[in-house]
């Protein structure tokens, strides 16, 4: 075999490669929004503008943080899976943090350790990770102000929608009283 | 330059200075340089148009559309990339020996990579963790610099590694696996084989920069929590530029395509110049806590390189004048473990070792007839008495007489040189 056959086989693999990652990305979070379960996340208030990400809101939720029953020792930055469970409104909370796998038919999330508390046995407060919303960049700046209004006028329930499967999490809309951030920045 | 050589030739050749043979010669020389000067111009305006175009798509990709529905969206962003890969693909085939079409279409395929992942992570409202979209990316292009092979994907790729680290490796959530240093080591056989066959290329030199900047900024990342004991590490690491420097491993005497040896001799100074004050010393109340193993790591490795060259530099020079400067990391290292125990005997013999460097500084300076060196060796010695103009301990009087004297030494030294430099011109 010559060197310029070894070096188109190489470069298809590498072609192959390429076209593979974003491809297993997209069919991951495909498989996620398909058949995942949909949890709501409470949102809490912020839009800084990422150079290679265009504009998105950002998203801080109320249910972030879990208040250990049991001294276990976390490191900021580590992982956690978080398990889910949901309230007597049927927004999602944190039921309890494993460091390992909780196993099959539960409902849980695999984020990392924000920062830790040091109240009681121990707070630990979670980075989920869906804290963004991409929107068009002409209508990001706007859809700021609509969810920021939304969040200071306490009769509004401000949620994301996060379908969960095996531990991925995929944020799939926004929503303000039941609907969608979108309608709003239409009127 | 070459227009001046040539318009000048006629009249060399009138006076009698230069026979029409060599003159012939010049003009045979200038005539195959301007031959080889399209391709290179080509070669620069390649890669820029590459670059923009390329930041243009990520640009246009972050408008976000709302307008498409989500599976076009989500096909659009293979198109970039696929256009890149059919760019490489032509070139690898048609143009295989053709530079500018390799660097070129190899640039454009980087920046296409980086483009569909981001409109993937957009339409999947994957958080913004920059850190591993680097990664992802860097790792899906890498391979172009040895496929096709291309010297700009080199140094995109070490751009982006080095963001990388400074993302994942810093902070207080720092990650604990570092893979900055693998990824530098994938590209370290392209590095070596780029300096041995093309000592000259504008792409070495660029190298040659990129290389230790990327270093300097990435050893921090292996900093435990009492960051200062990684001067022991940079101090090796600056002394292991200025050693390789010194061994004559980079081809050209201009300072100015050599980081090596600027990145190595400055970064000396101003470590010096930081652990010259008392402060510095009295943070190692902690005594050994603040230690993590990747800082010990550090710290050992890069003073066994610093060893290494040296061992080769003193065996290459054997019987010739060595030069001292070479010797300061030793130094450094003997006063750091002094300074830990005794913090004011530190600082004071840490102020004699800048002082000492200082002087010598000037002294090669006046001995090679080089003003340059000689003001650096007087930069420094002002910027130490500056920094101990700040040190109130030290009486108004003291201060006052170290000033006035830093001051003379400057008009002494400079016009001691200039009469040596009148002498030798009569």
């Amino acid at each position: 075999m010559n060197n310029k056959k070894i070096i188109l086989i190489a470069f298809g693999l590498l072609v192959l490669l390429q076209l593979w990652t974003p491809a297993a990305m997209i069919w991951n979070r495909e498989d996620v929004m398909r058949s995942g379960k949909s949890f709501k996340f409470r949102a809490a208030p912020v839009d800084p503008n990422d150079p290679f990400r265009g504009k998105y809101i950002i998203l801080n939720f109320r249910d972030n943080s879990y208040a250990q029953k049991e001294r276990i020792k976390w490191l900021p930055g580590e992982q956690v899976f978080a398990q889910l469970s949901e309230d007597s409104g049927g927004y999602a909370r944190i039921h309890s943090l494993h460091k390992k796998h909780p196993g099959k038919g539960i409902d849980f999330i695999k984020a990392k350790v924000n920062y830790l508390g040091t109240e009681g046995m121990g707070t630990v407060y979670i980075e989920w990770p869906f804290d963004r919303f991409y929107m068009e960049e002409s209508k990001a700046g706007s859809a700021e102000k609509v969810y920021n209004r939304s969040l200071a006028d306490t009769n509004n329930i401000t949620y994301a929608l996060v379908k969960v499967k095996s531990g991925d999490a995929v944020l799939e809309n926004v929503f303000i009283n039941e609907k969608p951030i979108v309608s709003y920045l239409k009127k | 330059m070459s227009r001046h050589v040539l318009d000048a030739l006629p009249e060399l050749i009138k006076a009698g200075l230069l026979s029409e043979d060599a003159s012939e010669k010049i003009r045979g020389y200038y005539r195959e340089k301007d031959r080889n000067r399209p391709q290179r111009m080509n070669l620069v305006f390649g890669i820029i148009g590459a670059i923009l175009v390329g930041l243009g798509i990520i640009l246009i990709v972050a408008h976000n559309w709302d307008e498409m529905s989500r599976p076009l969206k989500v096909g659009l962003s293979f198109a970039p990339m696929i256009i890149g890969q059919i760019l490489c693909v032509y070139c690898l085939l048609k143009k295989p020996g053709n530079q500018v079409w390799k660097e070129s279409s190899a640039t454009f395929l980087f920046f296409a990579v980086g483009a569909s992942i981001a409109l993937v992570a957009q339409v999947y409202n994957i958080p913004g963790n920059m850190g591993s979209f680097l990664f992802t990316w860097m790792l899906l292009c890498f391979p172009l610099i040895y496929i096709m092979p291309s010297s700009m994907a080199s140094l995109l790729y070490l751009a982006g590694i080095t963001m990388y680290a400074v993302q994942d490796g810093y902070g207080y959530k720092a990650a604990d696996l570092q893979h900055y240093w693998w990824l530098l080591l994938l590209l370290l056989p392209h590095y070596l084989l780029l300096a041995i066959k093309k000592p000259l290329s504008n792409f070495t030199f660029f190298h040659h920069w990129v290389v230790p900047l990327s270093l300097t900024i990435c050893l921090g990342t292996l900093s435990g929590p009492q960051e200062e004991y990684m001067t022991l590490a940079y101090i090796s690491l600056f002394a292991a530029f200025y050693l390789a420097d010194n061994l004559g491993v980079f081809p050209s005497e201009r300072m100015a395509v050599n980081g090596y040896s600027l990145i190595g001799s400055v970064g000396t100074i101003i470590l010096l110049i930081a652990a010259s004050f008392r402060d510095f010393w009295t943070t190692f109340s902690d005594g050994l806590k603040g230690f993590s193993p990747g800082m010990l790591l550090a710290i050992i490795l890069t003073f066994l390189m610093a060893a290494g060259l040296l061992f080769l530099y003193l065996v290459k020079n054997a019987g010739q004048k060595i030069n001292p400067l070479v010797f300061i990391f030793l130094v450094f290292t003997g006063i750091f473990f002094i300074g830990i125990g005794a913090p004011a005997l530190g600082a004071i013999l840490m102020n004699l070792l800048v002082l000492a460097v200082g002087i010598f500084i000037i002294r090669r300076g006046l001995e090679i007839n080089h003003l340059g060196i000689l003001n650096y060796g007087l930069l420094i010695i002002t910027v130490l008495v500056l920094c101990r103009f700040f040190d109130t301990d030290l009486s108004f009087v003291l201060r006052g007489l170290m000033f006035v004297g830093v001051g003379a030494g400057f008009f002494f030294a400079n016009s001691l040189l200039m009469k040596k430099r009148k002498q030798y011109e009569q």
